[in-house]
């Protein structure tokens, strides 16, 4: 027994867990607060946010940015995959365009570097936006009004790099501070005491081993099936299923995917790349049993979706300084689910 | 203009060519970009510095130091940015070493990237496990205790079991802190040993046990990979990347610091040479300024002095013209002094013929009445006084009586009176001849000049024949008059053209010459007069000359000059042509045409013309 106290002792050490760590503020936390700050060209934001909502994006004009990133669903697609043009079923499901410019790579597998990349290639994707960017700049450029706003902002006006500028600013803003921000600030009471020990198992459980981090995770790969084969037990191995062997062709990368964010996650089902798990806790048992490789009481699983639930935000269009014209989230809601019902 | 451009060509080729040598001497000279080397520099460090803190992120992490991998990933877009900005410097550098270098440094971050993604991985697993590994065994030594309570027989080898699983997880856990090859093999043993133990100690036991030995498998091998990953991290040469990079950078650097060098002495050494040009340009410009500056100023004094000599002369030209023109009413005086000479001299001879005999005649007639008629009057005069008287005798009254018989009977022999009747008829014949010469005369030069009058031009030959007789005397004289049409003009004016001509041509002939005078018509509206002589002809060095004012074949003192120019003056005023043929030796013919109606009237009044007014 003295051995494991002795060893316990040493792990939490070398762990550098503080076992009193209550103190929210605490720099030593794995999770920390969004930036109260961010720094971005208020008219970038207002011009990329008209161009989140525009169709031309697209080849034949029928989906847009905002067709698969719901702002009513925590900016992520409500569908298990999302739909591209013609119909066409994307491999996976879109994951949350909020707080995406705080995830270190972009996509589930990783495979754009950065927002600009990945909006680049968004667009050229057949199964996506299937544009040519030459179409879209020149669509875009016909509209006086956005035209006349590139000209302002960019000095060679409508191009593809300052289209994917504008929509990369415009998605770097959209950050959503949540309750738990400010119990990370040190708001004690901005989470309930269930809530707080929801935080303490979610850590304990060793949850935090990979969601960490400013966005709870979106900071490291990490194989899907860690203490399991997800896939096989599931009975489907697809391309996308893959992850980022998909980018690399390393067996060590097979099922490797993006730790995702969990910022929003109560509104983000369903989840998973693939959309597999329909609810919270169904995907909370999922991690338990093949990341973890462990089982928990129903209790302490139930205060960990409790804790889940402080990580949703609101989108605060002061700290991107963002115009009154940035679209409504219920008429881009209202959009997406026109453009989702005549997709399926 | 244009030979202007293309003589400017030639210097405007020249001092493109020297700007441009200088120029590209100057691109050469400055192509080693300073502050490029001092970005290139900072990149480097830069890069350096970001890697040197990822290491120490990577440990801190693996040590649990760091809470979150935050830090792990925050120097991706750095890495990003800076690789960009040394593609951007490096890009356009040739040295073959440079490319290769910074593709080095790119696959090393690229690898390193790679492996630290592996790391967090790794680490976030074996950190699961090691968190979990107590857990697990609490929850193995609870189920242990609990089935040892439920069947104490086999509590024996569940404690032993119990404690084979804690001694396990002290060696991870030990293990873990000081890790070495051995350990992980006797480790993997024991671990291995507890899998079959599994078997006979009961589902919820063994279940137990066999999630524990899951996760203490894993805390074996992730921390042995991870160990590898964290040496691979640790050892990827970031640095040594960067350095060498920095050292290619650095040689090409130099190399074209030391090519700029040559090219910047070249630089100066072209530079003074082109100063020196500059210089004497200078110096050419300034001389030929002075030049330009004293030629200016001559051509400004000679511009004066010519003003000055143009006024002058244009003083001189006015009063030569005055004098001209006095010289000229002086000449045109002469002329009329010679013309009224002439004049003169043929009206003293026409009224001293008449003259003459008036003279004879009125003498005569003085003898005659002085003889015989005074002796006959004073007889009668005696008779009647004596007739008179009573004491005179008869005889002697008879005798006086036969005395005046005797008297009047030489005046019947001798017809006294029908003589000095004839004599006074004579006297009165000369003196209307005289008259009519003054008629002619004043019918010549009438006293209203410029009057218009039509008139036939051989009445007008006829007055100036008459004038001209004394200049004619002796030379033969025809006329060939055919009818002509009475012509508008002045006819003072056109006597003075015959008067001219004729007296030219009688001077031209000798005693015996010939002078022929034609009229006729040329045609319905203009008559032709000839004045024709066979005297000497002009020669033709002087027939151009003839009509030209002051032109005198004469010697000074003779004539004016003026005679034939006033011809042509009033010809040319009548509307008329003159012409003339000589031949030298045969004779000169002058052909004066005038215009039946001249219309030239209004021109005939109001231009003066040098008159000969023989009668002011």
């Amino acid at each position: 027994m003295t051995f494991r106290q002795l060893a316990a002792l040493a792990v939490g050490i070398a762990l550098g867990v503080c076992a009193g760590a209550a103190a929210a503020a605490n720099a030593d936390e794995p999770l920390r607060p969004l930036p109260e700050r961010l720094g971005l060209d208020h008219r970038k934001v207002e011009l990329g946010s008209l161009l989140f909502v525009d169709k031309r994006l697209s080849a034949d004009g029928t989906i847009a940015c905002s067709s698969c990133h719901d702002f009513a669903n925590g900016g992520a697609d409500p569908r298990p995959r999302s739909i591209g043009i013609h119909g066409a079923a994307s491999a996976v499901n879109a994951p949350s365009v909020f707080n995406s410019g705080l995830n270190f790579r972009e996509l589930w597998n990783g495979s754009a570097p950065s927002l600009e990349a990945f909006v680049t290639g968004v667009v050229q994707n057949p199964k996506v936006f299937g544009s040519k960017w030459s179409d879209v700049v020149l669509k875009i450029s016909r509209d006086p009004g956005l035209d006349a706003r590139f000209a302002a902002l960019y000095g060679d006006g409508v191009t593809r790099d300052n289209i994917v500028d504008a929509l990369a600013t415009y998605a770097r803003s959209l950050v959503t501070p949540s309750r738990f921000d400010r119990y990370l600030r040190g708001d004690t009471r901005a989470i309930t005491t269930e809530e707080a020990q929801g935080y303490e198992r979610f850590k304990s459980y060793g949850c935090i081993a990979c969601h960490q981090g400013v966005n709870v995770g979106g900071n490291m790969y990490q194989k899907f099936g860690v203490m399991g084969d997800y896939f096989r037990d599931h009975g489907h191995d697809t391309p996308a299923d893959q992850g980022r062997y998909a980018v690399t062709g390393r067996d060590s990368d097979r099922h490797v995917f993006k730790v995702p964010s969990l910022r929003n996650v109560a509104l983000t089902a369903p989840y998973f790349h693939d959309g597999s798990a329909p609810t919270l806790e169904a995907a909370v048992g999922v991690m338990f049993r093949y990341q973890l490789g462990r089982t928990a009481p129903p209790a302490d699983r139930a205060l960990i979706v409790q804790f889940l639930k402080t990580l949703t935000g609101e989108r605060q269009p002061e700290l991107a300084k963002a115009v009154p014209q940035a679209p409504a989230p219920s008429a881009v809601a209202s959009a997406a689910e026109a453009a989702g019902r005549s997709a399926q | 203009m244009s030979t202007r451009i293309t003589r400017l060509v030639p210097s405007a080729v020249a001092a493109v060519v020297l700007i441009g040598v200088l120029a590209a001497l100057y691109a050469k000279s400055s192509g080693v970009d300073v502050e490029k080397r001092s970005r290139v520099d900072g990149y480097l460090r830069q890069l350096k510095q970001v890697d040197a803190e990822w290491n120490v992120d990577v440990l801190k992490s693996r040590m649990g130091i760091n809470a979150n991998y935050d830090p792990l990933v925050s120097p991706l877009p750095k890495l990003r940015t800076l690789r960009a900005k040394l593609a951007h410097e490096l890009g356009g550098v040739t040295d073959p070493e440079i490319a290769p270098a910074l593709a080095a440094v790119g696959a090393t971050i690229d690898h390193k990237t790679d492996l630290i993604e592996r790391f967090k991985s790794e680490n976030a697993i074996l950190r699961n496990s090691l968190r979990y590994a107590p857990t697990a065994v609490s929850e193995l030594d609870a189920r242990i205790d609990a089935a040892t309570r439920a069947d104490p027989a086999r509590a024996s080898l569940l404690n032993a079991l119990k404690n084979r699983a804690d001694e396990t997880l002290t060696g991870i856990l030990r293990y873990n802190l000081f890790p070495d090859r051995s350990t992980a093999a006797t480790l993997a043993t024991e671990v291995a040993m507890l899998v079959p133990l599994a078997a006979g100690v009961g589902d919820d036991v063994g279940d137990s046990l066999t999630n524990f030995v899951r996760h203490a498998h894993v805390i074996l091998t992730q921390r042995e990979v991870g160990d590898a990953v964290l040496g691979n991290i640790l050892a990827a040469p970031i640095d040594a990347d960067a350095d060498r990079l920095g050292n290619a950078f650095d040689r090409d650097f130099t190399l074209s610091l030391e090519k700029s060098n040559r090219y910047r002495h070249l630089l100066l050494a072209y530079a003074s040479l082109l100063l020196a040009l500059l210089a004497y340009v200078g110096y050419r410009l300034v001389r030929s300024f002075r030049v330009i500056a004293r030629v200016n100023h001559e051509l400004k004094d000679a511009n004066e002095s010519l003003e000055r000599r143009v006024h002058q002369r244009t003083e001189e030209l006015s009063r030569a013209l005055d004098d001209l023109k006095e010289s000229e009413s002086q000449l045109v005086q002469n002329e009329k002094m010679a013309s009224l000479g002439q004049m003169v001299a043929g009206v003293a001879h026409e009224i001293n013929t008449p003259l003459a005999y008036v003279r004879s005649s009125l003498e005569t007639v003085q003898t005659h009445f002085d003889g015989f008629v005074r002796e006959f009057v004073g007889a009668m005069t005696r008779l009647v006084d004596l007739m008179r008287s009573p004491e005179t005798p008869d005889t002697e009254i008879s005798d006086q009586f036969e005395t005046a018989v005797a008297i009047r009977d030489r005046l019947d022999e001798i017809p006294v009176a029908d003589e000095i009747a004839s004599l006074l008829k004579d006297g009165v014949h000369g003196v209307d001849e005289i008259s009519g010469i003054v008629v002619n005369l004043k019918d010549f030069s009438r006293r209203d000049r410029s009057q218009m009058s039509r008139c036939a031009i051989e009445d007008c030959l006829a007055s100036t024949l008459q004038i001209a007789k004394p200049v004619l005397a002796g030379r033969h004289l025809r006329r060939l008059f055919a009818p002509t049409t009475p012509i508008q003009c002045a006819p003072s004016r056109i006597n003075q053209i015959f008067l001219n001509l004729i007296t030219n041509a009688a001077q031209a002939t000798g005693e015996e010459g010939l002078i022929t005078l034609v009229t006729r018509m040329a045609d319905a509206h203009h008559v032709v007069v000839e004045v024709m002589d066979n005297g000497s002809g002009i020669p033709d060095d002087v027939l151009p000359k003839i009509f030209d004012p002051f032109f005198t074949t004469k010697s000074v003192g003779e004539g004016t000059g003026l005679g034939l120019s006033i011809v042509y003056k009033i010809v040319e005023q009548h509307g008329g042509s003159i012409r003339v043929h000589s031949r030298p030796g045969v004779g000169t013919k002058f052909t004066v045409v005038f215009p039946v109606d001249s219309g030239e009237s209004a021109a005939l009044d109001s231009q003066p013309v040098p008159e000969i007014d023989i009668a002011a």
